[in-house]
């Protein structure tokens, strides 16, 4: 090969020679031989790079190693391996050697290695288990334990494996985009979860990127192999184009190196300074972001298995189904429109949740709740109180009633269920003091192609022009009017006629079933929240004048109050809420994996498994979906004009604060709760999702502009705020501009506005001091010409910047004009200067070798003057 | 001087990858990735303002080493760069052309270099010569760009230096005696010999006499003009005509100039009849010492070549009744 290169080198030559009477050959500077000094200073970005990646990584989590020790050990193996490029006998015989050195070091040494390496995942875990608040750590096995031998012996190991591959990138190619991808990627395992290592590292990783980047586009790095030794040049010959491209300089590499760094220190200094304070709390979230976090979540809690074991959860109803969803990513699209008025609640005097029912679960199978028991007939043949209970059904007293008028139109939501509206009579705030009431306050209801009875006619119109006002959003929205009964504290209680026993029968047949693999950890959580333990005292309510019956009821209605209660508390003081809980790795059940380790989860968890710890003790539960329109909705709904009181009907025990809202629900108010069979009374909804953990902080020009959008944003008014972290489900209660894209967007980027001014400030700094140091070095210098008497250089100095000037101007068109040209090309312009006296004062400072007199020098400036003078102004005035 | 922005596609490949990389950071949510980016934002303008500020101190310069070369021997270009800065500017790139005026070579070279910062370095150019003539090296213009390579300063400098490589010298046989008889006076040629400095005789003044030929010292004192005749040589000369046709130019300049150095070496004074093939004319010059010969030689590299005889022709048509010409083709000498 080199043999042939050689003869076809001297056969181009020897044509040349024959042609054209000479060849020029190849260029050469004195210093040939410095071979190893450019292998050196490769070997030094190849160490920077490496112990920047290595010793960054180990120090951003917290694994103490001597800095020194690693430092020189890492600097040798960097330059080892970056002589293999020195000739290709090294090339060869090197990477070969490197290899089996490599392969040797990890059998002697597995063990150390091993355990050093599971010592660093260990440490990654815990940090990644700390930032996302991760129930469970997971932990592998350090077989050595003593870190101070383990961590070192790694991080030599895996930094010659790094700094194989930086020879690469950086010996042989010189390639920014690979040593990025090299450092940054590993990098990213600290980056991701807000870790920023020692500003050391950082800085040799930028400075490594500036040098590498700044030496590819010069070209001034390569001497692989390839080139023969002694070779400085390289030959390209293309269509009569003959190139000769220097191969190496190692001083050029050196001084890019030591300006690498210093750059990148300044700009470290600069970074530093900036993240004295914290960027991390001013993030909103982005639907990407969340999305990988979910998948590092489960990545980082369940193992690359449990990636495997998912499916996208959008908001909206999932029809009982919760197995492997890992995050719920609403849409915040519109599902259902309401039409009411808001009601408060009598006993916390706030405004109260409104539940929208649809789905109810009745039958669980592994990771998900069926709505039929399979292979048996639907309970509504048995009983349709559940569902309909009639108009004036002779346990509801009409007389001390208010019911409540609801419009609601279905624009996205599933459209095979109601959405019948009921309150809690049990809030997360604890039961009354003598809590009783109706389960569902539906007391008619009837859907506008019913054309109900009793519905005005009015009504009717004015309900067309309410769909009509929102056909855009969905032109085959369907539409209806529901009525039903707000809770009221002074109900009381009375049993429900239309239960049968056998319907009953059947309720605590079914409604108490549970699969046989969850049953211990049910068991454990029935044990540990002591819910087997609670009993309620016939003696501890005041049952006067009740009959003795109904007080039976009443008792056994307070005693499941009391362990949904101490259930709901063993919630809270033990599992977190969280939107991105992770997914359940594969082969494991739903309600068993999040009870016994994950902890953590969102309502479907929350509702799915106390349903199913319910029916451990034997309490009939089932569970239920649907969508909840929040006070915060309900008070940040479109406040209409109009008489609200229409919508208040029966007597006057109505709402206090009567406002007629229309309230837009989005996917995200889509919930899960469940509901308890009360014996002789029948099923009541309870609330088990623990409020949200997940604070959303904002700030900056993003609060600016919701500031201005103050109507629709939470930046307007902070009344109702101390509300919204009860039970936010999705953290649904933003306003519609916090909502949007924009804000998002705007919020997103708040922190890069100091960067960029400064970085703004610091581009105008440096070109003004560069121009002021120019001026200034100019005058100085002519200063110190003149005060030698040093005419001539003064003058010529002088010359030349009003050459500069004139051709600029345009007057002087040549690039190097004679002193003779000049005065041609200014004889040519017109209202020209006399210019001989000029011209021959300065050919004499140019070639005389002598001095001017200050007398030549002072007319020369003279006329000079008058020339930039002159030209000036002609030129203001032609433009 | 002429400044330009290279590499456009590659200046917004750069900012838009930097963008994206900008974006993805933002996006996900990297705040000190993405400040560290803006800050990087830093670097195309400091890269620029660094080049701009270096290279107007920077000093390139290239040059042959030697002024005349002889065959046997190789041409050694010298290029000078002084880069008194403090920022490397590794981005030197130098156009030039070099060619032998006898054969074209229209081939554009470029040659790429670094300006260390501090560094005062000299890059040899060796050019391997088979031939004599005129070696000329135009040099076209020099770039520089900035250390990122955006920027680039566009220097256009258009210098020209002209290389003599002389032939190498050979044995000659000596001239027999054969010297050049009758010539124009007006050209200092007659078949009497050359006019001296000598005084012949003070005559009256004749019309045709030159005025510079009137003995004005004498005239002032008397009435009449007396005029200065001059001793004329009685020694003749050689009178060399070298014919470049193209087959044998090597050989007759080879053996023009080592029979042109022979005479010389003997003290004698010659002349060389140098054929203008283009414009057709003969310039005869006379040749008394190495200076005047390398001016010869100069002229010769800058002449083409001519077919065969025309040179004797012309000499002929020019000069009648002309004998004792040296007539030199290629290895050929003939004395006619």
């Amino acid at each position: 090969m080199m043999t042939a290169f050689f003869k076809s080198e001297e056969k181009r030559i020897e044509n040349e020679l024959l042609t054209y009477g000479l060849s020029v050959g190849e260029p050469y500077t004195d210093g040939v031989g410095k071979r190893a000094y450019l292998c050196f200073i490769r070997g030094i970005l190849v160490f920077l790079a490496t112990f920047g990646t290595i010793g960054g990584l180990t120090a951003a989590f917290g694994l103490g190693f001597n800095a020194l020790t690693i430092g020189l050990g890492l600097l040798v193996i960097s330059i080892l391996i970056a002589f293999t490029y020195f000739n290709k006998v090294t090339f060869y015989v090197g990477y070969i050697l490197i290899f089996m050195v490599f392969l040797v070091l990890y059998v002697v040494a597995y063990t150390q290695i091993n355990s050093g390496f599971q010592a660093f995942l260990n440490e990654v875990y815990k940090a990644y288990s700390d930032f996302f608040n991760l129930p469970s750590t997971r932990e592998t096995t350090e077989y050595i334990t003593d870190r101070s031998i383990t961590v070192p012996a790694t991080m030599f190991f895996t930094g010659a494996g790094f700094a194989i591959l930086y020879n690469i990138s950086i010996s042989a190619y010189m390639d920014l985009f690979s040593t990025f991808l090299l450092s940054f990627l590993p990098m990213q395992l600290a980056f991701y979860i807000d870790i920023i290592p020692p500003i050391p590292y950082l800085v040799m990783l930028i400075a490594v990127y500036i040098t590498v980047e700044v030496l590819s586009r010069s070209g001034r790095f390569k001497l692989p192999y390839k080139y023969k030794k002694g070779q400085q040049y390289s030959y390209i010959n293309k269509k009569k184009k003959v190139r000769y491209e220097y191969l190496a300089s190692g001083r050029g590499m050196v001084q890019m190196a030591l300006s690498g760094i210093l750059i990148s220190s300044v700009l470290m200094v600069l970074l530093s300074m900036m993240f004295a304070g914290d960027f991390t709390t001013k993030y909103v979230s982005n639907k990407v972001k969340d999305k990988t976090d979910e998948y590092v979540q489960t990545l980082a809690q369940g193992g690359i298995a449990s990636l495997f074991n998912r499916y996208k959860a959008t908001g909206g109803i999932s029809h009982g189904r919760m197995g492997g969803i890992s995050s719920v990513s609403p849409d915040y699209e519109t599902d259902l429109i309401v039409r009411t008025v808001p009601v408060s609640n009598e006993e916390s005097g706030r405004v109260s949740r409104v539940y929208l029912k649809a789905y109810t679960g009745v039958f669980y199978e592994k990771d998900q709740f069926l709505s039929a028991i399979p292979g048996k007939t639907g309970e509504s043949e048995l009983s349709e109180t559940d569902d309909y209970i009639p108009v004036g059904a002779n346990y509801m007293d009409t007389d001390k009633q208010a019911y409540m008028k609801l419009w609601l139109m279905n624009v996205d939501a599933d459209n095979v269920y109601d959405y019948r509206p009921y309150y809690t009579l049990y809030s997360s705030s604890g039961r009354g003091a003598r809590s009783t009431g109706l389960s569902e306050n539906i007391i008619r209801y009837a859907k506008t192609e019913l054309k109900a009875d009793n519905m005005a006619s009015a009504d009717a119109d004015l309900m067309s022009e309410w769909v009509d006002a929102h056909k855009e959003e969905n032109e085959n929205c369907t539409y209806y009017e529901l009525i039903y009964t707000p809770y009221s504290e002074s109900a009381y209680y009375e049993p429900n006629p239309t239960l049968s026993d056998e319907y009953e029968q059947y309720v605590y047949d079914e409604y108490t079933a549970v699969p046989d693999e969850i049953k211990d950890a049910l068991d454990s959580v029935v044990s540990d929240a002591e819910l087997d333990k609670i009993k309620v005292s016939r003696d501890d309510f005041d049952l006067t004048g009740i009959d003795e019956e109904y007080g039976e009821y009443l008792v056994l209605q307070q005693q499941r109050l009391a362990v949904l209660k101490a259930l709901k508390d063993y919630y809270e003081n033990n599992y977190s809420y969280s939107m991105m809980p992770g997914t359940t790795p594969i082969g494991r059940d739903t309600i068993e994996y999040f009870l016994s380790e994950q902890k953590r989860g969102f309502c479907v968890h929350f509702a799915a498994s106390s349903a199913m710890v319910l029916r451990r003790i034997g309490i009939p539960t089932r569970y239920i979906e649907g969508y909840v329109i929040d006070p915060y909705d309900m008070t940040e709904g479109e406040v209409l004009s109009g008489d609200a009181r229409d919508w208040v009907l029966g007597n006057a025990a109505g709402p206090e604060s009567i406002t007629l809202v229309d309230v837009e629900i989005p996917d995200a108010n889509a919930h899960a709760w469940i509901e308890v069979y009360i014996d002789g009374y029948g099923w009541i909804p309870y609330e088990m999702t623990p409020p949200s953990d997940d604070d959303i902080e904002y700030g900056g020009i993003a609060d600016f502009f919701a500031m201005l959008f103050s109507r629709t944003s939470r930046g307007g008014d902070g009344n109702n705020n101390a509300d919204i972290s009860v039970n936010t489900d999705i953290g649904a209660s933003v306003g519609r501009f916090r909502k949007s894209g924009l804000y998002k967007a705007i919020s997103s980027v708040d922190f890069l506005l100091l960067p960029l001014v400064i970085v703004i400030l610091l581009i105008t700094l440096i070109t003004v001091t560069f121009i002021v140091i120019r001026k200034l070095m100019y005058a100085l210098r002519i200063k110190k010409l003149l005060g030698e008497r040093r005419y001539d250089e003064v003058l010529l100095i002088r010359y030349r910047r009003m050459l500069a000037l004139l051709r600029k101007k345009g007057v002087v068109k040549k690039a190097y004009p004679t002193v003779s040209e000049v005065a041609d090309e200014i004889k040519d312009n017109p209202g020209s200067v006399e210019t001989d006296a000029l011209g021959e004062t300065v050919l004499k400072a140019a070639y005389s070798g002598g001095n001017i007199s200050e007398a030549e020098y002072i007319d020369a400036c003279e006329v000079m003057e008058e020339l930039i003078k002159t030209y000036s102004k002609s030129y203001r005035s032609e433009n | 001087m002429k400044e330009s922005i290279k590499n456009i596609p590659y200046i917004v490949v750069y900012i838009l990858g930097f963008l994206l990389l900008l974006f993805a950071a933002v996006f996900y949510r990297q705040p000190l990735l993405s400040v560290l980016l803006i800050l990087l934002f830093i670097m195309p303008p400091l890269s620029v303002a660094a080049m701009i500020y270096t290279a107007s101190s920077l000093n390139i310069s290239i040059a042959p080493d030697m002024s005349e070369y002889e065959l046997p021997c190789e041409v050694n270009l010298i290029l000078t760069v002084d880069n008194p800065g403090f920022i490397p500017l590794l981005n030197c790139r130098l156009f030039f052309g070099i060619e032998n005026l006898y054969y074209p070579d229209r081939t554009d070279r470029e040659i790429l270099f670094p300006a260390e910062a501090r560094t005062d370095k000299k890059i040899n150019i060796p050019v391997k010569v088979r031939y004599s003539g005129m070696i000329r090296l135009n040099v076209i213009r020099l770039l520089i760009s900035d250390p990122l390579h955006m920027y680039t300063k566009d220097i256009l400098i258009g210098e020209i230096y002209d290389i003599p490589v002389m032939p190498e010298r050979v044995q000659v046989n000596e001239l027999s005696g054969a010297k050049t008889q009758s010539i124009d006076e007006d050209v200092i040629w007659a078949s009497d010999g050359e006019l001296t400095m000598d005084i012949k005789q003070l005559r009256e003044y004749r019309p045709g006499d030159k005025l510079r030929d009137v003995h004005w010292l004498l005239a002032a004192k008397g009435d009449d003009l007396p005029v200065k005749e001059y001793e004329r040589g009685k020694e003749l000369y050689y009178l060399l005509l070298p014919e470049m046709t193209e087959d044998s130019l090597q050989d007759t300049l080879t053996y023009f100039r080592s029979l042109a150095l022979l005479l010389l070496q003997k003290g004698e004074i010659y002349r060389v009849a140098i054929y203008h093939a283009f414009e057709d004319v003969i310039d005869i010059q006379t040749v008394d010492s190495y200076e005047a010969l390398r001016t010869v030689m100069y002229e010769l590299f800058k002449e083409s070549t001519a077919p065969a005889d025309s040179a004797y022709v012309r000499l002929n048509d020019m000069y009648h009744e002309l004998s004792g010409v040296i007539r030199i083709q290629g290895r050929k000498i003939i004395t006619v």
